[in-house]
């Protein structure tokens, strides 16, 4: 997608402003694990000093005094105790900070979900499912690292080097010179030479890309290949993209190892350096054995923290596009807004359309699917009296489902307005206008969920019986039989054990829970079995009464059932008038597309 | 499963060798070190000479540059060894794809296919890797622990406790790991199943004004997607953290009760630093033989997928001796030779069969074919005709060697042909399939395949494609790089570079799978007019699959099948009076 590609780099206020915004809830926990991550620490920093006072008290206790057996023993174990009890917090900050993360990053994923199920429909058809899951699922879930482990990792690492280097400059401030030195040196060289690894790595990965690409193809191709005579032709040229793809990984992991190694060897003439410094001030005297043997230790613990850091730098880049990505999706803002309310009057809509125009928006790239060629609505103006039943007739492409989405307000119109009981809908609010007005798509989407979230969508405050008596009303109550799990029953999307007419039936007992005032419905223009079509004639007998009714007919009997007809062509109202009327007057459209079999499933 | 891992390692034995040394050294230089920092440390606590210690000093630096050093080498060669061995495997199973694929009739994707060679084959031989690596860290541990048991033997034993609870402890947790990992996989799916599903339904979701109730679903998988994360990653840390621990506890251990020790002077502070540097390398081994039997398992199964997809080749053919060509020259292609021998005088089909080795893939696929018999003279044109799925494509793969003929045989000259699958190509035979399939190369190299031939014959053989016009509004003419990464061509350019690929290798038969598929009708009769000069001049021979009326009114000979039986053989006029599918085609 064009719109994928990097955003312009974030500022620190806005890392610190998603940071903030997504653990606020969980600041409890967030001070714990800062908590237990400064004990961590201290257990860390503690060990070596454990170890050193242990030694000096065997090698040369305080002046006059026996080494005291009692006092080893408590030390040994305190270090012993501190070994293990720092690995058992490491596990706790592991598991409280996924925790945190995995909460943050969930609310996150609600929230991007949230805004963009509101956005418009145009933004939808721009991103399938496909992109939206990739944009919603794996940009979020690359910042889970952002959010508890990220602290964890470089604020951690950073205080536990700051305190090795305190706590050394106590004993000594040479010895911190030359751990200064050292993780100052292996830091830039870890930073500076991994610019130098990637670009072999890159090469590595192209070269593998090249390998299989070219063995896709020949593989594809193989009967040919082979009937021809090219066998050796295949193994030559697949010889020399493995030889390419060896040399490449080879030098890329080679020089990788390079990187790591020149930073630890850095770290590591640092350590032995400090530790000579250790040595010969405790042999001119001015320090103990046991501050020696802890300067060996803590130059032991200086490189895996140097590491971890120079990672996470690297994974706070990638973190960065995500975070920049999700930004971008929720900056996103929807052009069907909803109002502040209507207050529609309660019983059957009036419904009147004024001078509406309507274009499908047309986008840079993505042009080319087609949206030119859409039907275009043209200064469109009807009007419905509570309780009249609209028959709305056309050839495809005449225009009939983009009226019934703009009645829907799926879609706002370019020009003119519609409005209900004389009140334009763009004043009501999403909850109003979705409860007065039920629509029944051409094609029903079936959710991955329960037979109780199918048929409410997902309405929980629906009462069971209420489910039972809609699915009653449509004719679905041997089929629902037929259920095991009952309303628990779980359908799938690509609609396995629903038929394609069972599947209508779902959607006309959505409407029949919303009991709406006005009614939208589009009817499916395939072929339904004679047992489906008798319950969907059944149910809509129920579903008609008593509201407002606009339907896309394609079936005699549903024709039969309107009181008004409209006819559009090209985008524009031709005929607007009583059903009788125009079927009875031979020089109508409408009478015309009946005697051309235009409307396909008249029979 | 040895057998096969026995003939990878004995692909590069000598490289192998020296990476196995390579190995051990590095595993065991941390006992120089220890060593090294024992001296020191005891040089301090018992006053040394000055310049011994001063001596050990330099020793320690020149062990911290060397360690680097082997590790660099180590990789290299590590990574020399390993892709040799990999590419030894994939060469095999690329040469079966080559040579073999097909043949059952069972043929998998390319992409399926790519993936056996991609994934399988690294996995299979990881195995070896992690062998020799257990040997290195192994004969660490036998002499670090001969060195600390000579320094004192009650602490070496009393340390080592730790170490083999965590050998233990580590083999029962890593069993329970694969359960969370796909647990967490398990509810990572159900919830991007349900974001992708309210996206597909986002019209039910707005008109229902369903996105808060979604939610709320959504939340309840994102709870328990977290559950599942959190204690997948925890059981990770745990594991990480037993055996950190075990290291610390043993060298606790080693305080603890060389306390009394050290205080008599029997176990120096340069004797603890030694054994706190062997402890913490001591866990590799354990960690290692945990990774080797989870390993063990994983290269088992991905030898069963790579038997599978040979299936009925033995596994053997996996490992079967042959260069790689990582180093030194490329192998030469050779131009085929034709002998007196190739010169084709007439070809009898007799009693061909073919059946689909996996009975379950009938019904879903062509019938094959049963028992199917016809001659072709040299100069003739020989037309097979049917309904789809009457087995046309099957019979002409068939007769070249691409399908392995359940019973019934090919005579060349009256010699039946032992191997089809190499016989009944150049210089003999050459073929054009239905959809023929263009390479990420040069028109150029799409048309020779690695053939050698001078402009000229090029030239003639794009003649008789008909694709000199389209070659002169190509961009880069016949260096046009074409194919899925290349320019795209139209359907019948492809078909016609299908043809001059065949033309190009000028040889006695030419089977040629749907001919007008694509072609207009003045490139159709161009074409045919080039067919009919090599047949009329006794040059070539041709096996034509086509439903045409002007192809079948020229052929010689028309062989009609139905359900992958013969239903008509003779020439036009006859089958135009026996056979109903014939005389349908040719009165439309």
């Amino acid at each position: 997608m064009s719109d994928s590609t990097a955003p312009a780099r974030l500022a620190l206020r806005d890392y610190s402003e998603v940071l903030v915004r997504y653990l606020r809830d969980d600041r409890g926990l967030f001070a714990v694990l800062a908590f237990m991550l400064a004990c961590g620490i201290a257990v860390d920093l503690l060990t070596p000093f454990l170890a050193a006072q242990f030694i000096d008290e065997a090698t040369e206790p305080a002046l006059g005094q026996a080494p005291s057996m009692h006092r080893l023993v408590l030390l040994a174990g305190a270090f012993l105790a501190a070994g293990v009890s720092s690995q058992l917090l490491k596990v706790a900050i592991t598991h409280l900070g996924a925790h945190i993360s995995w909460c943050a990053t969930n609310r996150l994923r609600a929230d991007v979900v949230r805004h963009c199920l509101g956005l418009d429909l145009d933004f939808h058809h721009q991103h399938g499912p496909g992109t939206m899951v990739e944009r919603i699922d794996g940009d979020v879930r690359r910042l889970n690292h952002f959010f508890a482990e990220f602290f964890s990792q470089i604020v951690g690492n950073v205080v536990l080097l700051a305190g090795i280097l305190v706590v050394v400059t106590l004993v000594d401030w040479r010895l911190a010179v030359a751990f200064v030195a050292a993780s100052g040196l292996a830091l830039f060289l870890l930073a500076y030479l991994k610019d130098f690894a990637s670009p072999r790595w890159a090469r590595s990965l192209e070269s593998n890309a090249a390998l299989y690409n070219e063995l896709a193809e020949r593989f594809g191709g193989v009967s040919e290949l082979r009937a021809n005579g090219a066998r050796d032709y295949v193994m030559r040229k697949f010889g020399q993209r493995l030889r390419d793809n060896y040399l490449a990984t080879r030098a890329a992991a080679t020089f990788g190892v390079v990187v790591h190694h020149s930073g630890a060897l850095v770290v590591a003439l640092g350590t032995v350096a400090a530790l000579a410094v250790a040595a010969a001030l405790f042999l001119v005297g001015s320090t103990s054995l046991g501050s020696v043997v802890m300067v060996s230790m803590y130059g032991a613990m200086i490189f895996a923290p140097l590491g971890a850091i120079i990672r996470e730098i690297d994974d706070f880049q990638q973190s960065a596009a995500a975070l920049g990505r999700v930004r971008q999706l929720l900056a996103a803002r929807p052009t069907v807004i909803e109002g502040d309310g209507a207050g529609w009057e309660s019983g059957p809509l009036r419904l009147d359309c004024e001078g509406v125009f309507f274009a499908y928006p047309r986008h840079g790239q993505s042009g080319d699917q087609g949206k030119a060629a859409m039907p275009v609505l043209h200064n469109v103006c009807l009007e419905l009296a509570p309780g009249e039943t609209l028959g709305v007739v056309g050839r495809t492409g005449a225009g009939k489902s983009t009226l019934m989405r703009l009645l829907s307000r799926l879609y706002d119109p370019a020009a003119g307005c519609i409005r209900f009981n004389g009140r334009d809908i763009r004043q009501a609010t999403t909850a109003e206008l979705r409860r007065r007005v039920g629509v029944v798509t051409q094609e029903v989407h079936l959710f991955d969920a329960s037979l109780r979230d199918n048929i409410a969508v997902f309405n929980r405050a629906m009462p069971d019986e209420r489910i039972v008596q809609a699915l009653r009303q449509v004719g679905l109550q041997s089929w629902y039989g037929r259920q095991r799990e009952g309303l628990d029953t779980m359908l799938s999307s690509d609609g396995e054990g629903l038929s394609a007419g069972e599947a209508q039936l779902v959607g006309v007992a959505r409407a029949f829970l919303v009991d709406p005032d006005l009614l939208i419905l589009d009817e499916p223009t395939s072929r339904l079995d004679p047992a489906t079509e008798r319950a969907l004639d059944e149910a809509l007998n129920h579903l008609l009464k008593n509201r407002t009714c606009v339907i896309v007919a394609h079936r005699l009997s549903t024709l039969n059932r309107v009181d008004r007809i409209l006819v559009l062509d090209g985008g524009k109202v031709v005929e607007l008038g009583e059903r009788r009327s125009l079927a009875a007057d031979s020089s109508s459209r409408f009478a015309s597309l009946l005697a051309q079999g235009e409307l396909q499933m008249l029979e | 499963m040895r057998g096969l891992v026995w003939k990878v390692v004995r692909h590069a034995p000598g490289a192998l060798a020296t990476t196995l040394f390579v190995w051990i050294a590095l595993s065991c230089l941390p006992i120089a070190t220890g060593v090294v920092q024992q001296g020191i440390f005891d040089g301090l606590q018992f006053k040394g000479e000055i310049p011994h210690i001063v001596l050990l000093f330099v020793a320690l630096a020149v062990l911290r540059i060397v360690q680097p050093a082997i590790a660099m080498l180590w990789i290299w060669f590590h990574h020399t060894v390993e892709l040799r061995m990999v590419a030894f495997v994939r060469t095999n199973l690329t040469q079966w794809v080559v040579d073999e694929s097909g043949k059952s009739g069972n043929q998998q994707t390319p992409i399926a296919l790519v993936g056996h060679v991609r994934d399988d084959v690294p996995l299979f031989v990881d195995i070896v890797n992690e062998w020799y690596r257990i040997v290195g860290e192994g004969v660490f541990v036998v002499v670090a622990f001969s060195i600390m048991l000579s320094i004192d033997a009650t602490i070496t034993i009393a340390t080592f406790a730790p170490v083999a609870a965590v050998v233990v402890f580590t083999h029962w947790k890593r069993a329970q790991l694969p359960d969370l990992v796909g647990r967490a996989r398990d509810s990572t799916v159900a919830v991007t199943k349900t974001i992708g599903d309210l996206f597909a339904g986002v019209v039910t979701v707005k008109i229902f004004n369903a996105g808060e109730g979604a939610l709320h679903r959504l939340t309840a998988l994102n709870a328990r997607r977290r559950r599942a994360a959190v204690s997948s990653r925890s059981s990770v840390a745990w594991i990480e953290a037993i055996s950190e621990a075990s290291i610390y506890g043993g060298k606790g251990l080693v305080l603890l009760i060389g306390a009394g020790a050290m205080l008599d002077g029997r176990f120096s502070v340069g004797d603890f630093i030694l054994f706190s540097t062997y402890l913490d390398w001591m866990l590799d081994l354990p960690r290692r033989f945990g990774r080797l039997l989870s390993q063990q398992k994983i290269s088992q199964k991905a030898i069963a997928r790579l038997h599978e997809t040979i299936d009925p080749e033995p596994a053997a053919a996996l490992v079967r001796n042959r260069p790689t060509y990582l180093q030194g020259a490329l192998p030469a292609i050779a131009n085929p030779e034709r002998g007196a021998a190739d010169r084709l005088e007439w070809l009898e089909v007799r009693n061909l069969s073919f059946r689909y080795a996996d009975p379950a893939a009938e019904g879903a696929k062509p019938p094959g074919l049963a028992d199917v018999s016809f001659v072709m003279p040299r100069g003739s044109l020989t037309v097979v005709t049917g309904a789809v799925g009457a087995g046309k494509s099957t019979l002409l793969a068939t007769i070249l060697g691409l399908r392995r003929a359940t019973t019934g045989d090919i005579y060349w000259n009256g010699t039946k042909v032992a191997n089809a699958s190499t016989f009944m190509a150049p210089p003999r035979v050459a073929y054009r399939p239905q959809a023929p399939t263009l390479f990420s190369e040069s028109l150029r190299d799409n048309v020779l395949l690695g053939l050698t031939a001078d402009d000229a014959a090029l030239n003639e053989a794009l003649r008789c494609a008909s694709l000199l016009p389209d070659l002169a509004q190509l961009e880069d003419g016949i260096e046009t790089v074409v194919g899925p990464r290349g320019t795209r061509l139209s359907g019948g350019q492809i078909q016609r570079v299908g043809l001059a690929r065949m033309f190009i290798r000028n040889c006695q038969l030419y089977a040629i799978d749907d001919l007008s598929n694509a072609l207009d009708d003045q490139t159709e009769a161009e074409i045919l007019r080039t067919i009919d000069v090599r047949r009329t001049s006794g040059e070539a021979t041709f096996l034509i699959v086509s439903h045409r009326p002007r192809i079948l009114d020229s052929a010689d000979q028309i062989v009609a099948l139905e359900g992958g039986r013969v239903v008509g053989c003779g020439t036009p006029a006859e089958l135009r009076e026996s056979c109903s599918f014939v005389r349908a085609i040719m009165e439309a």
